[in-house]
């Protein structure tokens, strides 16, 4: 039954508010990711929802509980919530062993003896922890580190786990890695988890549902791929993904380059709210196909082309604005100089 | 970084020159002495080994009482510094005390009040025989005895942990700030409350801050000077510095008593030797990573209705460890003749404008300034080179500087005083027994630990690479060293040299067995006018001390931010 509820959370600190009339709704069982740059308040929403900092209005409810309440003067402590975290800098403590850091807060609800080591051997078991549980955690990796405390919160069997950027301190390939550990975990054991991040692509690849914010304010929520292929807003759609955002002038039922309106028409499909006025067109780089001369594409001249493997990365010239493409290496290759034809697959309209 | 070669030396270039003229210095100024100290000991004058001697010393019961007596005052100061210590950083960092910031500035304040001037304080305080407090309390309970007795052991003891306990504050307090928040925080979710959290995780995370704490009070009570001095002599209460001091006084420099004073510095070396010794264990096997990588607040344990008791207990102890002996020095200095009450009828200027036009006052405030200024520098100077050579210079045979360098840390300030006496009294051509160098050479040799400490720290913090780039860019080594590194280490210099001035201008171990008849310092002068029961005078230029101390303070609070700010 953890379904877990924010009603009209707001945090601030001095002058500055952090979390700005924030409401939302997570599912039990549901891996959700919270995403923005640094500073949107993702994580001092989750240091709320853990506890850690009182909320200046609205409620926090989990369940039919509620554990947070300016109004109703309710507040019960991290310790008594039942929550279990993994923080970024992996907080494991350094004078105890990996079966000691598990077991130890199990020692403090007075289980049965039998009961702690079966739960300790079980989150060893399935963090991968049994062969070195007699280690200190200076002994051992990174991403071992950050294993036990994930073992440290299945052993705790929360309502609710929180994740705090748990894999950014972890090199490149080890942090994929255990993306796919931590999901594993969450479908086996059903938890609600609740993620937060500032990589994107992280976001995406773990969670069930996302939101976004930006200065305090919620900005959109939804599946990843939902939030891909319709952001919210312009925001949302430059922090997901890789991004051009082209300004538009709308000539004779036809959208130009801005900076150059000889070079061709982007689209003539035009939405109501942007006739005859100025606009910008977002669109994903690999959205976008080269075509020749006679098929009335957009002309612009390749400024740069970068082999990055698998795809081709190119900076386009029309007129004053580049604009980025993205192609398969196998789907052949301009010459940096080269004038070319562009035809746009997907626009996105945001206000100039 | 590496140096060029010297043209027709092949094995010896300008990097051998510098290693060479740095383990020079520090054998001159600090380890010959200090070998003198053991080789005196341990000889008889015709330079034969001489065990016999030492053992007839350590036999006599005024050497073992001594001893007994450091190492009781010592236990019971690191014990109750301890407890005091850690219990108020623990109050200012990890709960809602008010004012905290406040508080945790006002903790550190006895560090800067010269211990045997506080002595000399508790004394007009407490002292059996009309002290302030006591009269002032038998007069409001009707006692028939002084309540307090501050010519005793417990008397040291107490005066003592005022001054030594912001050793333990400062270690803890630091390493509570720096810990890593998540540490506690992720007992704290796991369901662990936070007195538990405090007793498993915390307290076990800073133990070597505590331990090294604890030792470091424990090294400088075994060797204080000033507050046994002040009150234990008319009890008959000796440790080992003080003996020294009387042993050395007593004789007038017969071969005799410099040898007790050897055998028994000899002593006191080696104990601050294992102190030292086992600090660095505790700190190699118990040095965890928990500093955080950002920085967060750390849960704060509410004290609810203890909150205004608890700031109550923390500037009553304030007020009675520092403001009270404080205003009594500047009370009493004020006193137109010792023993009046303390009302302003009874007081005037005169004696304060006194200090300034007799000559022996005068001369101890000018040459307290000039040989702390003069020493300040010099090891500031020096020490950085030495530094240099140790943090940065590829050169083999390094570690006999390292040795030496760490050498000043175990030596007490009584102990450089007798070794000083050895080597500069015309046994080796030089004699400077009587002149103010004797007791410049003997600053150099105390506070050099300090000047390698700051210095070594923030070359530590110049990486090499910025060396390198700059000659990479077509720098001269000297144009590298100038503009780049000497720019960069300033604030490391800069504080070295305050690190020095202030404990010389205050210092009285090192100089009361030194000083001439022309060549006082201030502690000197200030302990000699007590010794001489001239109370009033003795105050009031304690109080002008205190007054410079103060100033001195302000003036590197102030740099220390301004060049924190341009950093």
């Amino acid at each position: 039954m953890a379904q877990v509820e924010l009603v009209h959370v707001t945090k601030r600190f001095g002058k500055v508010t952090a979390v700005n009339d924030l409401n939302l709704k997570i599912e039990e069982g549901e891996c959700f990711s919270m995403l923005g740059p640094s500073g949107c308040g993702k994580t001092t929403t989750l240091r709320m929802l853990a506890g850690f900092e009182d909320l200046d209005e609205g409620e926090v409810i989990v369940g039919d509980k509620i554990y947070s309440s300016r109004a109703k003067k309710i507040y019960i402590p991290p310790n008594k919530r039942n929550f279990a975290m993994v923080f970024q800098a992996f907080a494991v403590w350094p004078h105890m062993n990996v079966y000691e850091n598990v077991a130890f807060p199990l020692k403090y609800r007075r289980l049965p003896k039998a009961e702690i080591k079966e739960r300790v051997d079980k989150a060893l078991l399935h963090t991968g922890l049994t062969k070195v549980k007699e280690s200190y955690p200076n002994e051992l990796s990174g991403g071992q580190q950050q294993r036990i405390a994930l073992a440290r919160a299945i052993a705790l069997n929360p309502t609710l786990m929180l994740l705090d950027e748990p894999l950014s301190n972890l090199d490149p390939k080890l942090r994929e890695e255990m993306r796919f550990e931590i999901k594993e975990l969450q479908r086996k054991f059903n938890y609600t988890v609740i993620f937060v991040t500032h990589d994107q692509a992280e976001a995406m690849a773990i969670s069930d549902r996302m939101m976004i914010m930006k200065e305090g304010v919620l900005q959109q929520v939804d599946t990843p791929m939902n939030i891909y292929n319709h952001p919210a807003n312009k925001f949302v759609f430059g922090f997901v993904g890789l991004s051009n955002f082209i300004p538009v002038l709308v000539k004779d039922g036809g959208a130009v380059v801005e900076s150059a309106p000889e070079a061709g028409v982007l689209t003539r499909e035009i939405p109501a709210a942007f006739k005859e006025s100025r606009a910008t067109l977002a669109c994903r780089p690999s959205e976008i196909q080269f075509v020749s001369a006679g098929e009335g594409g957009v002309r612009g001249v390749v400024k740069r082309r970068s082999f990055l493997g698998e795809v081709i990365d190119y900076r386009i010239m029309v007129g004053a604005t580049e604009i980025r493409v993205q192609k398969l290496y196998r789907q052949g290759v301009l010459r940096e100089g080269e004038t070319c034809y562009l035809r746009f697959d997907r626009l996105h309209w945001y206000e100039a | 970084m590496r140096f060029p070669r010297l043209s027709g030396l092949k094995n010896f270039g300008l990097a051998e020159l510098m290693l060479l003229v740095a383990i020079a210095i520090l054998v001159v100024v600090v380890a010959f002495p200090i070998l003198l100290i053991f080789w005196n000991a341990f000889t008889t004058p015709e330079g034969k080994f001489n065990l016999k001697d030492v053992i007839t010393i350590l036999e006599e019961p005024q050497t073992y009482k001594a001893l007994w007596n450091s190492v009781v005052i010592a236990a019971g100061v690191t014990v109750l510094s301890t407890v005091l210590g850690v219990f108020f950083a623990w109050l200012v960092t990890r709960t809602d005390l008010p004012f905290k910031n406040l508080m945790k500035l006002l903790f550190v304040v006895p560090f800067m009040l010269p211990s045997f001037i506080g002595a000399i304080a508790w004394k007009i305080l407490c002292s059996p025989r009309g002290g302030y407090l006591n009269v002032f309390l038998m007069h409001l309970f009707g006692l028939e005895k002084s309540p307090f007795n501050i010519y005793s052991m417990t008397g040291i003891i107490i005066v003592e942990t005022m001054y030594l306990f912001p050793f333990v504050f400062i270690q803890v307090s630091g390493a509570l700030e720096r810990m890593d928040p998540t540490l506690e925080e992720s007992a704290l979710i796991s369901g662990i409350d936070l007195f538990t959290i405090t007793r498993k995780i915390t307290f076990p995370l800073i133990k070597p801050s505590i331990v090294a704490g604890a030792l470091l009070v424990a090294m400088y009570s075994l060797s204080h000077f000033g507050v046994p001095s002040v009150l234990g002599q008319s009890a008959g209460i000796y440790n080992i510095p003080t003996l020294i001091y009387e042993v050395i006084h007593a004789s007038g420099g017969s071969f005799d008593a410099i040898r007790t004073g050897t055998v028994l510095a000899s002593l006191l070396v080696v104990a601050a030797t294992i102190i030292l010794y086992l600090q660095n264990l505790v700190l190699k096997n118990g040095r965890y990573q928990i500093i955080a990588g950002k920085s967060m607040r750390p849960m704060l344990l509410k004290l609810r209705g203890l909150r205004v008791p608890m700031l109550i207990l923390s500037i009553l102890y304030i007020a009675v460890t520092v403001l009270l002996p404080t205003a009594i020095i500047f009370l009493v200095g004020a006193l137109k003749t010792y023993g009046l009450p303390l009302k302003l009828a009874n007081m005037t200027l005169d004696n304060l404008k006194y200090m300034f036009t007799w000559k022996m006052t005068r001369d101890s405030i000018k040459n307290s300034v000039l040989l702390s200024l003069g020493a300040a520098l010099v090891t500031m100077l020096v020490g950085t080179m030495i530094s240099y050579v140790i943090v940065k210079v590829k050169v083999r045979g390094k570690f006999i500087l390292e040795f030496l360098g760490m050498l000043p840390y175990s030596v007490p300030g009584i102990v450089i005083a007798l070794g000083v006496i050895l080597a500069w009294s015309g046994r080796f051509g030089i004699n400077l027994y009587n002149t103010a160098w004797i007791i410049f050479v003997a600053y150099i040799a105390r506070y050099m630990a300090f000047a390698l400490k700051s210095t070594s720290a923030s070359l530590e913090q110049v990486h090499d690479s910025l060396e390198e780039a700059s000659r990479a860019c077509g720098a001269t080594h000297w144009q590298a060293l100038k503009d780049i590194v000497l720019p960069l280490i300033k604030p490391g210099m800069v504080s070295a040299f305050f690190m020095i001035f202030l404990p010389a201008l205050r210092e009285l171990t090192t100089s009361v067995l030194l000083y001439g008849p022309t060549t006082r310092t201030i502690g000197v002068a200030i302990y000699a006018l007590h010794e001489d029961g001239e109370t009033v005078y003795a105050t009031a230029l304690a109080s002008i001390a205190l007054v410079i101390i103060c100033i001195g303070e302000i003036v590197i609070r102030k740099i220390g931010k301004t060049e924190r700010g341009n950093a």
